[in-house]
C-alpha cells in the first residue's frame, strides 16, 4: 500500500466525528432490503412475459408475418437491450428513487426531466390501467368457468375494485415481500404458458380475430414488442432500496430484456410451427374453442395471475416515481410520506392505484373498443422516455468525462432509432386521420417547459431540489478523507477539511 | 448509499486475473488518496495508468462496494468508508507471509546459528536452518533427544514423547541417567529454556526455546548454537531467544 494512501487511512483513525450529519434525501424509505433476486422479480413482473408471450403468439398466427415477424421481434429486443444499457450508464453511478426522470434530470436538465416525468407517468398508468382492466376480465372468465355467471357492469367494477385493493395493500406491506410474491406468481405462469406451447400440436388453426391496426404489421410488431417489453428497467426506481444498487439494478436491467427476449421469440417461433394456436383459442375463445375445460382454466389462470403481478410491478414503480417527485416538491410533498415500520410510501401507492382503479373502469366503459389508441398513447410516451434517457446518457457521460466510443454510438444509435420511431409514428397517425398519437407526442413534449413555468410560479424552490438521487452520507466518507457540507441551496458538497498541509 | 457489508471472498468483481486487478484498484485508491477529493475519472486514469474504459468500469464497482464515493455532482470520487479495512486487512496478512522472514530478520541480530525446529506429529524436525551455520550431524539431534538443547525441549513439552530406553552417550558429557534427566525437564518448564553443553557434539553449545501456536501449545522451538564457549544461558541471550520466539507464535 503506498504513502498517499496509508496516511488517509491513518488519518482515518485519528478524526473526530464530523459535525453535521449530511442525509441522502431519500434515506426515509427501507434501505438495503432487496436482493438481486428481488429486482429480476420486480422487472419481471412489470413486463409480465406471460401475457406479452400470448399476444404475440395471437398476431404471429392470425396475421403470419412468418420469418420476418420472428426477425422483426429479435431485432427489436437487440434494440431494447441497447436502451438497456444506455440506461446502465445511470444506473452504474447513481441510485434514484425517480429512474428515468431522475437520470434525464443528470443530462438534460429540469425540462426534458419533467418531460421524462410525464412520459413515465402516462406509460406506468397507461400499462396498469389495461393490465387491471384485463385482469378483472381474466377473474370473471374464471368465475364464469367454475359456474359463476355474473353479467353487467357491476360485478366487474367490484373485482377491479378489489384487485386494486389487494396490489395496494401488498405494495404498502413492504416492497421485499410483494416482489417475492410477484416473482413466484410470474414463474408460475411463465412455466405454464411454456408448457402448453411445448406439448401443444403443431399445425393449429385459430379462429380468433385481430383488433384493427392503424400501421403496417411489421412496424406494429416491433411497437408491441416494445410494449410488452414496457418496465424492463423498472428495477432502477428501487435503487435506494436495494442491496449494492449499483451493481444489482444494473445487471437486472441488462438481463431482464434479454430473458424476455429469449421467451417472446420462443413464442414466436411456435406460433410459426402453429404450436401458438392452442393457448391463443384457450385464452381468447375459452372452450368454444375446443380446448379442454382444465386447459382453459390453467391458461385463465396463468393469465390472470400475469395481469396481477404486472398491476403490482407498476403500482411498486409508479409509486417510487411519485414519492420522488413528492421529495423534490414538484408534486405535492404528501406523496412523500413513508410508512413509520413498513418503510414504504404509502400516500403514493394509495394515489397510484386509486387512479389506476379509476382509469380502469374508464378505459372499460368508454375505450374499449379502440385500445389501439390507448396503446398508441402509452407506446409514444416509454418511447419517448427511452430516447429521452439516450440522450441523456450521451450529455451525462461527457459532462462527468467518462464517455467512451461506445457508449457514444450506443446512445446516438438509439437517439436516432427512437427520434425516428416518434416521427413515423406521428406521421403515420395522420396519414390514418388518426390525431390521438400525434396530439399527445405534442402534448408530451409540451408538457416539461409548461410543468416548469407552474413550478417557477407556484414552488420556485422545487426547481433546486430537482433531481434528487441517493446522494452520498457523511457516514459513506472515509473519516478525515473530505467533508460532507451543504451549501447556500442546501445541496450537498465534499469540501477538504484541515488536512491540506499533509497532502503533497 | 452503500453497504456496510463485510468483504465476501466469493465474489470476483475485478474478473480472472486478480493480482493485476488489485494492484490497478489500488492505484486508483492511492491516486484519490493524491489528488484529493473531487478527482474526476479521467485524472484517476492517468494517475494509475490504467486505460480510460477500464478505469471506468472498476471505479463503478470501488463505488458499488463503498471503497470509493462519487462526489454530489457525480464528476468526482472521493475515499469511502470502506478504504479502512484496507488497513486492517494489510496488517492481518503481513505476518503470515513470513516465518523465514523473521528468522532472517532474527539471524541479522545474532553471530550464532539460529534454527526453527517443527514437533509436529511427535517428531523433531528443522523446518527453517540457517544457511551460515550448518548444524553438523543433524540427523543426530532427532535420534537421540536426551542429549541436544532442542531435543529436550521437545522431551519436556510434548505430552507422550519420552526418551530412548536406553539413554545413548554421545560425548562424556551426555546426560545418561534418568533421574538427573528428569529433573532437568522439570526445569526447562519452568525456566522456559533448555541448554546443551558438548552433549551432542564437543565443542558445541546451544540454547532452544519453545515456539507456540495461537493457542499457546508449544509446536516447536528455536534454536542457537555456537561455540562451547561462547553460548552461554545468560539472561540477554536467553531474552533475545523468548523475544524473538514470541514473534514466531502462531507461524509454525
Amino acid at each position: 500500500m503506498t504513502s498517499a494512501l496509508r496516511a488517509a487511512i491513518d488519518r482515518a483513525q485519528d478524526a473526530e466525528p464530523a459535525g453535521a450529519h449530511v442525509r441522502s434525501p431519500l434515506h426515509a424509505l427501507g434501505r438495503r432490503q432487496l436482493s438481486q433476486l428481488d429486482l429480476i422479480g420486480q422487472s419481471l413482473s412489470t413486463i409480465a412475459p406471460a401475457t406479452g408471450m400470448v399476444f404475440i403468439a395471437l398476431w404471429m398466427t392470425v396475421s403470419a408475418p412468418g420469418l420476418g415477424g420472428v426477425l422483426t421481434i429479435a431485432a427489436t429486443t437487440g434494440v431494447v437491450v441497447l436502451v438497456a444499457w444506455c440506461i446502465t450508464q445511470f444506473t452504474r453511478r447513481l441510485a434514484a428513487a425517480g429512474s428515468l426522470y431522475s437520470f434525464v434530470f443528470q443530462g438534460l436538465g429540469t425540462r426534458a426531466a419533467l418531460v421524462t416525468g410525464t412520459a413515465l407517468i402516462v406509460g406506468y398508468l397507461g400499462i396498469s390501467i389495461s393490465v387491471l382492466a384485463q385482469g378483472a376480465r381474466t377473474v370473471l372468465d374464471i368465475g364464469e368457468l367454475a359456474g359463476l355467471h355474473l353479467p353487467g357492469t357491476g360485478p366487474w367494477l367490484v373485482t377491479t375494485a378489489v384487485l386494486g385493493g389487494a396490489v395496494a395493500l401488498i405494495a404498502i406491506r413492504g416492497v421485499r415481500f410483494a416482489t417475492r410474491a410477484i416473482l413466484l406468481v410470474e414463474t408460475c405462469s411463465l412455466v405454464l404458458i411454456v408448457a402448453t406451447m411445448l406439448v401443444a400440436p403443431a399445425g393449429g388453426t385459430t379462429t380468433s380475430e385481430l383488433p384493427v391496426s392503424p400501421l403496417s404489421l411489421l412496424p406494429f410488431l416491433a411497437l408491441m414488442t416494445v410494449l410488452s417489453m414496457a418496465g424492463f428497467e423498472s428495477a432502477a426506481f428501487f435503487g435506494p432500496e436495494a442491496r449494492r444498487p449499483l451493481v444489482t439494478v444494473s445487471r437486472t436491467v441488462l438481463i431482464t430484456p434479454l430473458v424476455v427476449g429469449a421467451l417472446f421469440v420462443f413464442a414466436a417461433v411456435a406460433s410459426l410451427t402453429g404450436r401458438g394456436s392452442l393457448i391463443i383459442g384457450a385464452y381468447f375463445d375459452g372452450v368454444d374453442s375446443g380446448a379442454s375445460w382444465a386447459v382453459v382454466l390453467a391458461v385463465k389462470t396463468g393469465m390472470a395471475c400475469s395481469w396481477f403481478a404486472s398491476t403490482l410491478g407498476c403500482a411498486q414503480a409508479g409509486s417510487r416515481l411519485l414519492y420522488s417527485m413528492g421529495v423534490e416538491r414538484v408534486l405535492p410533498s404528501a406523496l412523500a410520506r413513508v410508512h413509520g415500520t413498513l418503510r414504504t410510501p404509502y400516500l403514493a401507492v394509495t394515489a397510484f392505484v386509486a387512479v389506476s382503479v379509476a382509469g380502469a373502469v374508464l378505459y372499460t366503459l368508454a375505450a374499449d373498443a379502440d385500445s389501439s389508441v390507448f396503446d398508441g398513447v402509452v407506446e409514444v410516451a416509454l418511447v419517448a422516455a427511452y430516447t429521452l434517457v439516450a440522450v441523456a446518457s450521451l450529455r451525462f457521460l461527457h459532462r462527468i468525462g467518462e464517455d467512451t466510443a461506445w457508449t457514444r454510438v450506443a446512445a446516438v444509435f438509439v437517439t436516432l432509432l427512437g427520434g425516428g420511431l416518434l416521427v413515423g409514428t406521428a406521421v403515420d397517425g395522420i396519414t390514418h386521420s388518426l390525431l390521438v398519437v400525434p396530439s399527445a407526442l405534442v402534448a408530451l413534449l409540451v408538457s416539461g417547459p409548461i410543468w416548469r413555468a407552474v413550478l417557477r410560479l407556484l414552488r420556485p424552490q422545487s426547481l433546486a431540489t430537482i433531481g434528487a438521487f441517493d446522494t452520498v452520507e457523511t457516514t459513506d466518507l472515509l473519516p478525515g478523507a473530505g467533508t460532507l457540507v451543504l451549501d447556500e441551496h442546501g445541496r450537498p458538497q465534499i469540501v477538504t477539511g484541515g488536512t491540506q498541509g499533509e497532502r503533497m | 448509499m452503500t453497504a456496510h457489508v463485510p468483504i465476501r471472498s466469493a465474489e470476483t468483481p475485478f474478473g480472472g486475473r486478480q493480482p493485476h486487478a488489485v494492484q490497478k484498484a489500488l492505484g486508483m485508491l492511492e491516486a484519490v488518496a493524491q489528488l484529493g477529493p473531487g478527482t474526476t475519472a479521467k485524472e484517476i486514469a492517468a494517475f494509475a495508468g490504467v486505460p480510460p474504459a477500464t478505469a471506468y468500469r472498476m471505479l463503478n464497482l470501488l463505488v458499488a462496494d463503498g471503497y470509493l464515493v462519487r462526489v454530489p455532482d457525480l464528476s468526482g470520487f472521493a475515499l469511502g468508508r470502506r478504504t479502512a479495512e484496507l488497513a486492517q486487512a494489510a496488517a492481518e496478512s503481513t505476518p503470515s507471509e513470513s516465518l523465514h522472514d523473521v528468522m532472517e530478520d532474527l539471524r541479522g541480530c545474532t553471530r550464532f546459528g539460529l534454527h526453527v525446529a517443527s514437533f509436529a506429529g511427535s517428531r523433531l524436525r528443522f523446518v527453517d536452518q540457517d544457511p551460515d551455520h550448518e548444524i553438523v550431524a543433524i540427523t543426530t539431534l532427532s535420534k537421540s533427544l536426551h542429549a541436544n538443547a532442542i531435543g529436550k525441549l521437545m522431551l519436556a513439552h510434548v505430552p507422550g514423547v519420552g526418551p530412548d530406553a536406553e539413554l545413548r552417550r554421545l560425548t562424556e558429557f551426555t546426560m545418561c541417567e534418568r533421574e538427573s534427566l528428569a529433573r532437568e525437564l522439570r526445569e526447562i518448564v519452568s525456566f522456559g529454556y533448555a541448554k546443551e553443553c558438548q552433549e551432542t557434539r564437543l565443542g558445541r553449545a546451544a540454547l532452544a526455546v519453545p515456539i507456540r501456536d495461537s493457542s499457546s501449545f508449544v509446536v516447536g522451538g528455536l534454536y542457537l548454537h555456537g561455540s562451547a564457549a561462547k553460548v552461554q544461558p545468560d539472561p540477554d541471550l536467553v531474552r533475545f531467544l523468548v523475544d524473538g520466539s514470541a514473534r514466531l507464535t502462531g507461524l509454525l
